[in-house]
């Protein structure tokens, strides 16, 4: 793949795409399963190099860094284009895209690394500028992260979706597909029709099965 | 100036540092409220990626409202091929690699407007909006519009909204500190103009699958129903309506109460005694963004449901207790502590 595809790619998911190259690139994702798969692993990369929250596996940071390996770099963000922002909420995709800069450094370093496992940490000692723009949190109520900190006793882990906490059982999948049906008929259409694309989609950890 | 006087200007004060906010923007709340009709009565049929931590899905929607009937069908064009059918209040769960059906039928009246969400200006005591830039998606002129939440006991959304007919182009779920959790970006979508039935129809053939349904008697009241305190509700949500049901696979009715904070909702089902077939469970789950929180109460399985944080439904669900007999309504329902606004 060409590396101006990968900067499409990745300006797409930072929301810096120019209009025009999103519709294109839309269109071509809807063709091309390999290319909306890649995209996918894009965000993936990304959110890891970020310093984002990623759900933990064991086997996870081989997988990602096997499929970079296997793929050509991301570009340098030579030509990223900023957004007028309204706010700090609405900037945060100009945050991701000062991230990007720190992923292309930590991408270069784990394909010339056999050990490949350990992503989160060269992002961490990519350059330090970089990093705070974008995981500044946004002004929400004051002490709530802190209370929910608090609450786990120790340090956030690393996932992409907010954590389960550990130890605790897990609801039979059966069980919770007819809660989760039922309450999708009483959400609104923007959340209901979230909480349905979760059902048929192919999600691994979460597949609903019916008793 | 008087004590008393003093006392009336701070809280004038105050009531207008409170009151600042929530009318920040009259014409933000005007966006989530025409894209939110626009998804509920529109005619619409598109393809859109799903990204989400550790998939990518391809699915198609088609969408009809037609002489007051809402139809609606959302498939997995990927692997699983997957279906959900809707026909009005009925909803069909196709899942082939289960070889089953699952059909939920919702028996209160007024699905379609009655689950449009009403955005008045208290919206904005738990969620921030702004109205960002005009940009373009798949060429057509759209609105950016951020929706976030003040604390981290619900999400928010970034949302590309169609200028002409307010259709989500593409919806950003974020966390509170404004991650994206997931994507939904159409890849096509063809807005208005008549639809066939049968673009309803499923891809699968479910005529050999197992139809899981509810039972026919729905909504009869149980002997001896408890009363129900929702003790510890989150800020801000309070309970929007309730309701008894059969889940489809189950005899028990099932208590439904539906909590909101005026754009998330947060359901808790309360079910037996008689104890439901399966194990007593007591644990958490998730399903894609919506996160479960289940416990045993007096012999009753309590359990809540949302697309909120884990935190927001594990709160709720520990606060659902056994109320003492002393008032009643049709649900069995009261409250404790704070009133709820």
């Amino acid at each position: 793949m060409s590396d101006l595809l990968n900067e499409q790619l990745s300006a797409l998911l930072d929301g810096e795409l120019p209009p025009e190259e999103t519709t294109l690139l839309l269109h071509r994702l809807g063709r091309e399963p390999a290319l909306a798969a890649r995209l996918a692993r894009y965000r993936l990369c990304g959110d890891v190099l970020r310093g984002e929250r990623i759900q933990p596996r064991p086997d996870f940071a081989m997988r990602v860094s096997a499929r970079v390996a296997a793929e050509a770099p991301l570009p340098a963000p030579a030509a990223v284009r900023r957004p007028r922002v309204a706010s700090r909420w609405l900037a945060r995709a100009a945050g991701a895209a000062i991230a990007a800069g720190v992923a292309v450094v930590a991408v270069v370093v784990l394909r010339q690394s056999p050990e490949l496992t350990r992503a989160p940490m060269l992002a961490q000692s990519a350059p330090a500028p970089a990093i705070p723009a974008a995981i500044v949190p946004t002004a929400h109520r004051a002490g709530a992260a802190e209370r929910s900190l608090a609450a786990t006793g120790s340090e956030p882990e690393m996932y992409v979706t907010p954590a389960a906490r550990p130890g605790l059982a897990v609801i039979p999948e059966g069980t919770l597909a007819n809660y989760v049906v039922a309450h999708s008929q009483s959400t609104s259409p923007l959340a209901g029709q979230s909480v349905l694309i979760h059902l048929v989609a192919d999600d691994a950890r979460g597949q609903p099965r019916v008793p | 100036m008087t004590g008393g006087a003093a006392r009336r200007s701070a809280w004038l004060a105050a009531a207008a540092l409170v009151a600042a906010p929530v009318f920040a923007d009259d014409e933000a709340r005007q966006w989530l409220a025409s894209m939110h009709e626009a998804l509920a009565t529109r005619n619409y049929q598109g393809e859109f990626l799903h990204l989400a931590a550790d998939h990518t899905e391809k699915l198609r929607i088609v969408h009809r409202v037609k002489d007051g009937h809402i139809a609606e069908r959302l498939v997995n064009v990927g692997s699983t091929r997957r279906e959900v059918i809707r026909h009005d209040s009925e909803l069909q769960c196709i899942l082939p690699d289960d070889h089953k059906v699952l059909v939920e039928t919702e028996h209160d009246s007024g699905t379609l407007l009655g689950t449009l969400p009403h955005f008045d200006a208290s919206l904005e005591a738990n969620y921030r909006l702004e109205l960002g830039e005009h940009s373009t998606v798949l060429g057509r002129p759209v609105r950016v519009l951020a929706v976030a939440p003040r604390d981290d006991l619900r999400f928010g959304y970034r949302l590309w909204i169609d200028e002409e007919n307010r259709l989500p182009m593409r919806t950003d779920l974020c966390d509170a500190e404004g991650h994206v959790l997931e994507q939904v970006m159409f890849t096509s979508l063809k807005v208005g103009g008549p639809i066939a039935d049968s673009a309803f129809h499923p891809d699968n053939d479910p005529s050999g699958f197992a139809w899981i349904r509810q039972g026919a008697a729905a909504a009869r009241p149980l002997p001896g129903d408890p009363l129900w305190r929702l003790a510890q509700l989150p800020p801000g949500f309070r309970l929007s309506a309730t309701s008894q049901q059969q889940l489809p696979g189950s005899d028990a009715l099932v208590t439904h109460f539906m909590l909101s904070d005026g754009l998330a909702s947060v359901s808790v089902f309360i079910e037996g005694p008689p104890a439901p077939p399966r194990q007593a469970t007591e644990g958490q789950g998730r399903v894609g963004a919506a996160f479960a929180y289940s416990r045993v109460v007096d012999g009753h399985q309590v359990t809540a449901v949302g697309e909120v944080p884990p935190q927001t439904v594990e709160m709720i669900a520990a606060g659902v207790a056994r109320a003492k007999a002393t008032r009643r309504n049709g649900f069995g329902l009261s409250f404790a502590g704070q009133p709820q606004q």
